[in-house]
C-alpha cells in the first residue's frame, strides 16, 4: 500500500536547520541518457530567496552541462556528519536549476559563504594561500554557479526512510 | 534515496537494495554514490557506480556497470591523474570559449 506523504504548508525550522548545518548534500543531475548522476556537493541555502547555490569548478563541470541540458535536479541531505544536529530529518529537495555560462574568479560577493566554509573545512585554507598553490590550483577557483529553485521538499523525521515523509510544495509557500 | 546495498545471496554480481515497498523507484539506468567526510569536512572519499536498477521476485537489485572514482580513491597515482586531468579540462573549457587562463585572486 502506498503511504501518501503528509502535506504541509510551511517549511519547518528543523528542515532549514538541515539546509544550514549539513556540510554536504548529494546532488543529482541527469546525464544525456537520462541516468541520474549523483555527487556530493557543498550547498548554500538562502532562506529569504528560498533557493540554493552550488558551485562547480570549470574543470569538473559535468553537472553544469547536465543542468544546461535538463534543469531537473535533486539535493538529498542524508549525511549529518559534523552538523551538530541531534537526530535530524533526511531531506530531499527536487527542483529546477540554472547554470549561467559565466565563470566566477573573484570572491567578491561570496565572502559570507567563505566565512562559513573555512571554519567547517580548515584544510581548504591551504589552497590559494600562496602563489604556488594558486598557480597549480587555478582551475579549482574558476567556478560556475548553479542556482537551484526547489519545487518540492520531502523530509523523513529522524532520517527514517521507513516512515512516511512530510511534503511541501513550494508554490504554496509565500 | 539513502540506502545500504548488500551483496546478493546467490553470489551474482548484483547488489540488493532493501527499501520500503512504496518507495518511488523505477527500473532503469541509475547510479549509486558512496561518500564520506570527517568532522572537519576532510578525508573526503567518494565514488560512483553507474548501473541498472531492476525489480524481481527478490525485490530491488542494482546491476553495476561502471565504477567512477571520486576524491580519495586510488591513492597518489589517482590524485596525480585527477590534478592533471582537471587542469586539462579547465584549459579546454576556456579555449572553447576563446578565453585565456586567469589566476583568480580577486
Amino acid at each position: 500500500m502506498v503511504r501518501p506523504p503528509r502535506v504541509v504548508a510551511e517549511l519547518p525550522s528543523e528542515v532549514e536547520d538541515v539546509f544550514e548545518e549539513f556540510r554536504t548534500c548529494e546532488m543529482s543531475t541527469l546525464a544525456r541518457d537520462g541516468t541520474p548522476i549523483t555527487w556530493p556537493t557543498l550547498p548554500f541555502w538562502y532562506s529569504n530567496e528560498k533557493r540554493f547555490t552550488v558551485t562547480a569548478s570549470i574543470a569538473l563541470a559535468q553537472k553544469v552541462f547536465n543542468v544546461r541540458r535538463n534543469p531537473r535536479v535533486s539535493l538529498l541531505f542524508s549525511n549529518p556528519t559534523a552538523s551538530g544536529l541531534e537526530n535530524p530529518p533526511a531531506v530531499l529537495v527536487q527542483g529546477d536549476a540554472e547554470a549561467p555560462d559565466e565563470i566566477e574568479t573573484s570572491v567578491a560577493g561570496f565572502e559570507e559563504e567563505l566565512r562559513k566554509v573555512y571554519p567547517r573545512q580548515p584544510a581548504s585554507r591551504a589552497y590559494g594561500n600562496d602563489p604556488f598553490t594558486r598557480y597549480f590550483m587555478d582551475w579549482y577557483f574558476m567556478r560556475l554557479m548553479i542556482y537551484v529553485t526547489p519545487r518540492r521538499i520531502l523530509w523523513w523525521p529522524g532520517s527514517d526512510f521507513w516512515r512516511e515523509p512530510f511534503e511541501l510544495r513550494m508554490e504554496h509557500v509565500s | 534515496m539513502r540506502c545500504r546495498p548488500y551483496p546478493d545471496a546467490s553470489g551474482a554480481e548484483v547488489l540488493r537494495v532493501w527499501l520500503p515497498a512504496d518507495t518511488a523507484l523505477r527500473p532503469g539506468p541509475t547510479s549509486l554514490l558512496c561518500h564520506r567526510h570527517d568532522e572537519n569536512l576532510w578525508n573526503l572519499k567518494s565514488f560512483l557506480v553507474r548501473g541498472a536498477l531492476k525489480k524481481d521476485t527478490g525485490g530491488w537489485s542494482f546491476q553495476p556497470v561502471r565504477f567512477i572514482p571520486g576524491l580519495g580513491i586510488g591513492g597518489l597515482p589517482a590524485m596525480i591523474r585527477f590534478f592533471t586531468r582537471s587542469r586539462r579540462n579547465a584549459r579546454r573549457y576556456l579555449e572553447r570559449r576563446g578565453l585565456a587562463p586567469s589566476y583568480p585572486l580577486g
